[in-house]
């Protein structure tokens, strides 16, 4: 009774108090602008002090705002408008929290909440450093809160402040509840990961902008965000893999990337930030490309950006829509405002920016660090190309074209195979000038080995495609005995006319190069650790990685970048879909295997029915496997779809096995906003689609061992080289 | 032969390399081997689900899921548009008889094929003119940088505004303790 009591006073003033927060919000983000600044240029500490302070009371005011969302959802609210958007007294207590994402105007609380974190770490971590790096580094930073704290607020036309409530004449009794295909664990966790990937990209962003406020432009600003982008890059990667994998779980397609604007959105700013991760090694080196780096990690900021303004401001959905929606308005002046203003302290130290040193020859490490950053940025130019194609073609030609899948796989398939060479060539060449002694020793033997590598892909898919042409087609017997032995040659090692897989060849061939040239630098490095230490290989090998974690690190990303392109190249070239129509007791043949679907199930859940079938699964008429794929129908239906597709997923070894239902047989429920699902009969005929997905546990792997190596490289602490320390 | 050093070598065969790449690029409509759903041929030949499956993975659906196709949707509408494609080809209309009337009633950007005609030729083309713009920005940018003749890894000879300052006003102290 008093639980209920204290629940239902906090409630009453929760909104409130988290309104009054944010407003506070403003005033500690633009004192903390004022005060680090003039405390900076005046040398003044005490007002320095002030303005870090200024930092932490923004985080604590946006800590109160987002802990008072989270208790009207626990609380179930409903007199709050986002609450009852996005939330439902039946909804789960983990979705109930995660409904803070659920939607635009909580994102952005979000969003700013974690950036506060960040702000609040970046005052920690300098609290005892000897300069004013970091304390610089809080003036952007605390001006990319002012810019969200002002979108809470819900001053901006298209989005309303989180904590609104509804006028007093309003009563709802239940929330509209989450979109049911929100509701998984994964993209419970999809979304946050993403935000915490771009708020710690934030971070060395704002140490590039600290350099050219104090001029301390040397390699100083990097070591001090080395570890904020490498921790950007890591969950970056998770973030968007965890997308992938909702992708496929959820949406029933069988794919786990499509080149949708989303997911695009969130791939720019990695692309950026994996270039960032590698051009920062030269000036780290070589003291060279300064203005470059600078320039790369503005751009990647800017992508996270521009990011949240495709996707949230309806823009891709039509060009008009550019216009009606102020938040894009808004966010699109931010971009243009701060860009220029880094511009502009650019060209204030432009002198400074100067490279000490200059590429000696095309053939060097640094060029391919080079290539490489041309490629990356390249490909991210594409990639926004592509994505914004509708809205160009729509303006030019006043009717809107569709950008498939196809069209994004063809036009990064080559930067990408260039990429995926320099994963291996990057490591092994040498700095300044390759020398004929060092290709012999580094490049012969991985090349040779890709070459064989390739060639035996060839064969095996010459193999494989006249296998499946002879299953296929019936063989006229007279036709192959024809004496012209030479035609026959030529059209079985040119697949019969069919295309060359080439580019499956070549990814190949680039996969075994890159993996013969890391292993044998892991091998070669072991070696002699252990000679040196005497000891034994394995204990050299650990030796080698404790002593240089971030070469290491980087290497155990490469081998994953190999295992991911490996199983991008079988999941998306290889994979067979069927789509069928079945009734109870009828089976259907896909690849090698035989599906039959043997019975039906209904079962209740705490939001939601389930209903499915079950199906036997043989292999060439082997033991057979049981698959459950169901329809979950959720009872309320606020948002979006009401039924979700749950596929059922077999692995088999690296290959899966994957079943997606079409509708189910439902009827209208009485006094209920729900579709309910009947029973699968004997006379029902259910359609579905089978997958077969070779290689798709392998981007799992892939992704897995990347991330992995990220954290190797993380776990190195930074020091600063002698040539790149500021003076 | 005898000057044909590998320097050389290695510079004609990534020359070969980047010309392989822009010509790669500017088939890049033609190279399919990606692409499943643009094996857009006549119907002479073609079975009756050969045809189904040109029209069901040629075409979006249009319930909402967005950048589906109708092959892959799994959806009500995406099953009336089946029952509705199959019905017109028994009738004897063509493949791209009934994927014309599809994109009249529903609209271009439910068409799953981007062709390389038109205003699309552009699409295709720029990420090429991307690439080599990049390429010649980072070549500018090198040609530029070769007035410099610094060839060794050179200590950061800049100073921060704070010891900029520190080191004028130590100056200043001097020129007045001097005076």
């Amino acid at each position: 009774m008093f639980i209920d009591k204290l629940v239902d006073s906090i409630q009453s003033v929760a909104a409130e108090l988290g309104q009054a927060a944010i407003f506070l919000a403003i005033f500690s983000s633009l004192w903390a602008i004022i005060a680090l600044y003039i405390g900076l240029r005046g040398r003044k500490p005490n007002i320095i002090k002030s303005g870090r302070n200024a930092v932490v009371a923004t985080f604590i005011l946006t800590s109160i705002a987002t802990g008072a969302l989270i208790f009207s959802f626990v609380t179930d609210d409903f007199s709050m408008k986002y609450v009852v958007e996005v939330s439902s007294a039946a909804q789960p207590l983990l979705y109930k929290i995660t409904a803070l994402w659920g939607r635009m105007s909580g994102s952005l609380l979000f969003w700013l909440w974690l950036l506060t974190v960040g702000g609040a770490i970046v005052v920690w971590q300098n609290r005892k450093s000897p300069d004013n790096l970091g304390d610089y580094a809080l003036i952007p930073i605390a001006v990319v809160q002012l810019f969200f704290v002002v979108v809470v607020t819900g001053w901006i036309e298209g989005v309303y402040n989180p904590l609104d409530r509804f006028p007093n004449e309003v009563e709802t009794v239940d929330g509209q509840g989450m979109n049911p295909l929100l509701q998984t664990p994964s993209m419970a966790f999809h979304p946050p990961t993403l935000y915490i990937g771009w708020i710690s990209l934030t971070i060395p962003f704002a140490f590039a902008v600290a350099a050219l406020l104090s001029g301390r432009i040397g390699s100083e600003w990097i070591h001090r965000s080395r570890r904020w982008m490498l921790f950007s890059w890591i969950v970056l990667t998770v973030g968007i893999t965890l997308g992938g994998n909702w992708a496929y779980r959820e949406l029933g397609w069988g794919g786990y990337w499509a080149w949708d604007p989303v997911e695009n959105a969130s791939f720019m700013p990695w692309l950026l930030g994996t270039a960032y991760l590698h051009s920062v090694m030269i000036q780290e080196k070589r003291n060279m490309l300064k203005l470059w780096n600078i320039l790369l990690i503005t751009l990647a900021f800017q992508f996270t950006l521009l990011g949240t303004f495709i996707t949230r401001s309806g823009v891709i959905t039509s060009v008009h829509a550019f216009a009606q929606s102020d938040i894009g308005w808004y966010f699109m002046g931010f971009i243009i405002i701060s860009t220029n203003g880094v511009i502009a302290l650019i060209a204030y130290r432009w002198q400074r920016l100067k490279s000490a040193n200059r590429l000696e020859s095309l053939l060097s490490k640094e060029s391919a660090f080079v290539l490489n950053n041309w490629l990356f940025v390249g490909l991210t130019l594409i990639i926004l190309w592509g994505t914004l194609w509708p809205i160009i073609s729509e303006a030019i030609q006043k009717e809107k074209a569709a950008v498939p899948e196809a069209f994004f796989n063809q036009v990064v398939i080559i930067p990408g195979l260039m990429l995926l060479f320099l994963t291996g060539a990057g490591p092994i060449i040498s700095w300044k000038k390759i020398t004929p002694n060092n290709f012999r020793r580094m490049f012969v033997s991985p090349l040779f080995v890709g070459v064989i590598g390739g060639a035996v892909a060839w064969l095996f898919l010459i193999f494989r495609a006249h296998a499946k042409a002879a299953t296929e087609i019936s063989v006229d017997v007279a036709e192959v005995a024809t004496p012209n032995f030479l035609t026959r040659v030529w059209d079985f090692i040119t697949f019969s006319g069919q295309p060359i897989p080439i580019f499956s060849i070549l990814c190949v061939f680039a996969s075994v190069f890159v993996l013969v040239a890391i292993f044998s630098e892991f091998y070669r490095g072991a070696k002699l650790r252990a000679k040196r230490q005497t000891t034994s290989f394995l204990s050299g090998l650990g030796l080698l990685i404790q002593r240089n974690k971030r070469r290491y690190g980087g290497y155990i990303v490469h081998v994953g970048i190999v295992i991911l392109y490996i199983g991008i190249m079988g999941s998306k070239g290889y994979f067979l879909l069927e789509n069928g129509k079945l009734k109870l007791g009828e089976s259907m043949d896909v690849g090698d295997y035989q599906f039959t679907m043997k019975d039906s199930f209904l079962e209740e859940h705490d939001n939601f029915i389930q209903s499915g079938v079950v199906f036997d699964v043989r292999r060439n008429g082997g033991k057979p496997k049981t698959m459950r794929p169901s329809r979950n129908y959720y009872y309320t239906t606020g948002q979006g779809e009401q039924d979700t597709i749950e596929s059922a997923i077999r692995h088999n070894g690296v290959n899966d096995i994957y079943i997606a239902l079409g509708p189910l047989p439902t009827e209208k429920a009485v006094g209920v906003n729900m579709l309910i699902p009947k029973k699968i009969d004997s006379e029902t005929v259910v359609s579905l689609q089978i997958y077969h997905n070779p290689l798709i546990s392998v981007v799992w792997i892939g992704v897995a061992v990347m991330v992995i190596g990220g954290f190797v490289a993380i776990a190195e602490k930074s020091t600063l080289t002698p040539q790149s320390q500021t003076v | 032969m005898k000057n044909l050093n590998l320097h050389h070598y290695l510079k004609i065969w990534t020359s070969l390399l980047v010309i392989t790449v822009l010509f790669l690029f500017s088939s890049a409509p033609i190279a399919q081997e990606t692409d499943k759903t643009l094996s857009v041929t006549s119907d002479d030949g073609k079975s009756l689900d050969k045809q189904l499956d040109d029209l069901l993975t040629t075409t979006y659906c249009p319930c909402g899921c967005v950048r589906e196709t109708n092959k892959t949707c799994v959806c009500e509408t995406a099953q009336m548009i089946e029952s509705m494609f199959l019905n017109s080809l028994s009738e004897g209309k063509t493949v791209e008889e009934i994927r014309t009337d599809y994109l009249e009633q529903y609209g271009s950007q439910f068409h799953a094929v981007m062709k390389a005609e038109g205003i699309n030729i552009l699409a295709y083309l720029m990420p090429a003119v991307i690439i080599i713009a990049i390429g010649g920005v980072i070549f500018g940018v090198r040609h530029h940088s070769r007035g410099n003749k610094f060839t060794t890894a050179q200590p950061d000879k800049q100073i921060s505004d704070e010891l900029q300052q520190h080191l004028e006003s130590e100056l200043e102290k001097y020129k007045t303790d001097i005076r």
